[in-house]
């Protein structure tokens, strides 16, 4: 049987095995086949699933973060750096890779990096791992030092990804207006909010950087003084702005109290914002100048028109206004220099509600100023419906309305220049993403406020408030300066009745008053003991003002005649309260370069009175 | 080379060069960075200029092998079979491993190691040629080819596994039993033996752990990601990630350290993700026409040794290259089995080699 077989198996081997063969190769075949189908399946089918698996890991790998972009920088308007970003690197570490390293090794890792070692340790691995994490930060924006030693002891599992970090070279300066960022890179406060949108690396075409308006220099010299100005009055706050007349390009604004945006988490909100716009404030007699304007526009009230100031108490309805000293008959220069509450009153009265509300709306208040920063105040002009003759007084005098530094420095700015009102500017220009300077052009002028001629007569009787009025410290020898005191009482929040100790005093000037170019705003809000603004705060715009000069190289009137100059001080001491307009018209003179002084300036002053 | 004449088969000797030009790209690809991290320390070429050497020496060995004409392996199979248990015992029983060190150093061809169990492939593939041929009339009866057979598989088995190196012990039996069936052997034979094989490894499956491991692994990688299935998931999002055209030559993500062995077991995950599935499919498609080739010179061969020689060497280099790619789809569970030709390896490369170099010489004669 078996040989039987055998013989069978030998006679049908050959065609037999060949078939074996075939189905050999059908059994590949269908292997090799069922092997592409899951091929398929795998790289195509499933590749989104897995691409986002793994791709996600690209963003690890410290290559891929080479083109890591960075934030636009922020200049000054000379091209110096105010805020820049630096690459840093930051530790993380992969739980699955760490896994497998010796424990000693993570520790050692972990004392370089300062972090907890039980941070690191197997267990918090194994955690990590079960939870399914594949990536933890160990420490964010770490030393190079660190990087060097980590890299010594080569653990597989730690690793280094390239980030930016914000910086501030300058610490506190100009940190309200620049403002900080997150730890997402997008700004929080200031012009890295406001322009986040063209400083950010996530920006399409890539970031641009910034050049603001202000000037470093400015920026500081403002800064120093009014932190000098603040600690020795023990202030609550103080702000101070440097606007450029002609353009309302803001060269310098300061805040105190200051902070550092490099580590700005350590300070409260307080200190972090631009009070310079934020805070709205009763501004006091400072306020007095848009009466001014406003009075000298209608054409009712010239300079030298006279008005009785009741001698120091004046009743409206229930009211009594009051002035610090006592006062009969004054011109309407006067009534400014010596910041007369009761004559402005009575201007005010005689002016009427809708005529001083126009102008005070054209000049800006109670609306924003559009200044490219964000958080900017309103501040609060009450409705006219609401404007009772009490709230006419009141408002002539700067109570009752509440404003921004920003917004005054801006009226004025307005006044000082053309009459024309004229948007602030913050931003420069800008470096756009192919590096080209784009330069922004000017605030073209918005609205007419007050005519050429109301400018100059309102400037002339400001100079006198700093040639013989309140605002005497501000003075600049062989400058013409005009200027503003503004003592405010400030309601007492207990009360809520106008406090006797609490007051924000402020000076707001500008100069060359021929020809203004620079304007400064200085407030300083509850000032301890003297309170007065003429001693408060004008000599802080004078020192502010006379570093500018220096720093600008702004010519003096006339050099040769400074002695002159001195001399005329003397007279108008000698001449008192009355001087005002002689000295007025003898400044006039030296200004034109008039070779006899006191003659010329009698004679202007005897012409004025006739005019009166 | 062409004594007979006749030229040898040219594909085969063509996809075997393209498979380890491809081989030595990727192993560098997939070794650069592992080479120079904390693991290796060395530069990152360092494999690269191994696997170079390597294949210096297997075109070497090919040529020679295709040269020699094929009989005369037939006279020495049992020698080389005899050797490759030496070797095996030498490396594995562990006192006499450390006694036979300076034996084992002797292996080391200018420093480089030998993998015994590589070599036990070949031996045993040339001895079931030669067994299958002389028995050839015997075929049908079991006593007189499955006994001994079991023997000679069970010793070879036995010291694999002792490595332990399931995947070669079932490459082995698989190799074995497509070459009993081609020979002709009783389709009840083949089924008793494939039986009794399954058996066994059920066997081993249970009493190794590690093993069990591997194989729940394998049924759901998911469940433990982290540990006995991270190999396999790393490997499926290598793949997955390719996508049709892949991330670019050298632009892999999960060789820098994800995808264990990716330089060796996992190339092809590799290839995969930096090559897409262009380059897996062109990959799959040379062993494809590697196989075909292969069995048909085996079926043109009139010598019954040359046929099953043919055939041995051929499911010797298929069965590797698909059970490898099976591991990295997921297909199959964990073996560590090279890819032929491509994986970094002196052993694999060489012994490949060796036998599409004899493939080559049988083609000769077809």
């Amino acid at each position: 049987m078996a040989a039987q077989r055998k013989r069978d198996r030998g006679t049908s081997k050959s065609p037999n095995i060949k078939m074996r063969i075939v189905f050999l190769q059908a059994a590949f075949g269908l292997a090799i086949l069922l092997m592409a189908v899951r091929l398929y399946q795998i790289q195509i089918n499933q590749h989104d699933f897995y691409a986002q698996k793994v791709l996600r890991r690209r963003k690890l790998e410290p290559a891929a973060a080479k083109g890591c972009r960075r934030r636009g920088s922020i200049y000054d308007c000379r091209g110096r750096e105010l805020a820049v970003s630096i690459r840093v690197n930051s530790a993380f570490a992969e739980p699955a890779r760490l896994y497998g390293e010796e424990p000693g090794k993570v520790r050692q890792a972990c004392m370089v990096l300062q972090v907890d070692p039980e941070f690191l340790s197997p267990i918090a691995l194994k955690q990590k791992l079960d939870a399914g994490q594949d990536f933890i930060w160990i420490r964010r924006k770490i030393l190079p030092k660190m990087v060097e030693q980590l890299q010594e002891l080569n653990i597989s599992g730690i690793g280094f990804r390239e980030e930016t970090q914000r910086y501030y070279p300058a610490r506190e300066l100009c940190a309200q207006v620049l403002g900080f960022i997150g730890v997402d890179n997008h700004g929080l406060e200031g012009v890295e909010l406001y322009y986040d949108h063209l400083l950010s690396e996530e920006k399409k075409s890539g970031p641009c950087s910034l050049i603001l308006t202000i000037d470093k220099v400015i920026q500081y010299q403002t800064e120093k003084e009014l932190l000098a100005a603040c600690t020795a009055t023990q202030a609550r706050a103080g702000t101070a702005i440097v606007m450029e007349v002609k353009t309302g390009k803001i060269l310098a604004m300061a805040n105190w109290p200051q902070f550092n945006p490099n580590s700005f988490s350590k300070y409260p909100a307080s200190f972090r914002r631009n009070r310079c716009l934020t805070d709205a404030f009763e501004p006091g007699s400072i306020f007095k100048i848009f009466l001014a304007a406003c009075a000298l526009e209608s054409g009712k009230i010239t300079p030298n028109d006279l008005i009785y100031c009741e001698n120091g108490l004046f009743q409206i309805g229930r009211r009594t206004i009051r002035d610090s000293h006592r006062h009969g008959w004054l011109t309407f220069s006067e009534v400014i220099k010596m910041s007369s509450n009761i004559g402005s009153a009575k201007v005010g009265l005689s002016l009427g509600k809708e005529r001083l509300y126009n102008t005070l709306k054209e000049l800006g208040f109670g609306s924003r100023t559009g200044i490219r920063l964000p958080g900017e105040a309103k501040g609060i002009i009450p409705p006219i419906e609401k404007w009772t003759e009490l709230t006419t007084a009141n408002i002539s005098f700067g109570q009752g309305v509440l404003v921004t530094p920003l917004q005054i420095i801006t009226a004025v700015c307005c006044l000082a220049n053309d009459g024309w009102w004229r948007e602030p500017k913050i931003l420069d220009g800008l470096i756009n993403e192919r590096g080209e300077v784009v330069e922004l052009p000017d605030p073209a002028p918005i609205r007419e406020v007050a005519s050429l001629a109301t400018c100059r007569a309102l400037t002339r009787m400001l100079e006198g408030v700093v040639i013989d009025g309140t605002g005497q410290a501000a003075d600049i020898a062989g400058y013409r300066v005009a200027g503003k005191t503004g003592t405010a009482q400030k309601v007492d929040p207990l009360t809520r009745r106008y406090s006797q100790e609490l007051f924000c005093s402020s000076f707001i000037g500008f100069f060359p008053a021929q020809a203004a170019q620079i304007a400064i705003l200085v407030t300083i809000d509850e000032p301890k003991g003297e309170h007065l603004a003429g001693i408060v705060a004008a000599p802080v715009f004078r020192k502010i003002a006379q570093s500018i000069i220096n720093y600008l190289n702004i010519p003096p009137v006339q050099k040769q005649l400074q002695p002159q100059d001195s001399i005329l001080r003397l007279a108008e001491g000698k001449e008192g309260a009355g001087g005002e307009t002689v000295a007025d018209g003898a400044r006039e003179a030296v200004g034109k370069g008039g070779s006899s002084a006191s003659s010329s300036g009698i004679a202007a002053g005897g012409k004025k009175e006739i005019r009166g | 080379m062409l004594s007979k004449g006749r030229a040898g088969d040219q594909i085969i000797f063509l996809i075997v060069m393209i498979l380890m030009g491809l081989g030595l790209v990727m192993v560098y690809s997939a070794s650069a960075l592992v080479a120079e991290g904390s693991r290796y320390q060395v530069s990152s070429f360092y494999f690269l200029k191994k696997q170079a050497l390597y294949v210096g020496l297997a075109i070497i060995v090919l040529l020679a092998a295709s040269a020699i004409p094929y009989q005369w392996w037939r006279n020495k199979s049992y020698v080389i079979l005899i050797t490759s248990f030496i070797l095996l015992t030498l490396v594995y029983i562990p006192f006499l491993g450390k006694r036979a060190g300076g034996a084992l150093r002797a292996l080391k061809l200018a420093g480089f190691s030998f993998q015994p169990a590589e070599f036990a492939k070949f031996a045993l593939l040339l001895y079931l040629a030669h067994f299958l041929t002389k028995k050839s009339a015997l075929i049908a009866d079991m006593k007189a080819i499955f006994l001994p057979l079991c023997i000679v598989f069970s010793i070879s088995l036995l010291l694999i596994l002792k490595q332990p190196d399931l995947g070669t012990s079932v490459l082995v039996v698989a190799i074995a039993i497509a070459m009993i069936f081609a020979a002709g052997a009783r389709k009840r034979h083949l089924i008793g033996f494939g039986l009794l094989s399954l058996i066994v490894f059920i066997g081993m499956i249970r009493i190794f752990d590690y093993q069990r491991q591997r194989i729940e692994a394998f049924l759901d990688p998911w469940k433990d990601p982290q540990g006995a299935g991270y190999h396999i998931i790393q490997s499926l999002s290598a793949l997955g990630a390719g996508g049709w055209f892949g991330l670019g030559l050298g632009q892999g993500i999960q060789k820098r350290g994800y995808l264990p062995e990716a330089h060796t077991d996992f190339i092809f995950s590799v290839i995969g993700e930096e090559l897409g599935l262009v380059g897996t499919l062109v990959v799959l498609a040379l062993f494809a026409i590697f196989i075909w080739r292969g069995l048909r010179i085996s079926q043109r061969s009139k010598d019954p040794f040359a046929r099953s020689l043919a055939l041995g060497i051929t499911c010797l280099i298929g069965l590797q290259a698909l059970i490898n790619m099976g591991v990295t789809v997921h297909l199959l569970p964990t073996k560590g089995l090279p890819l032929p030709f491509v994986s970094f390896g002196g052993s694999s490369l060489i012994i490949s080699a060796l036998t599409a170099g004899i493939l080559l010489n049988i083609s000769q004669h077809t």
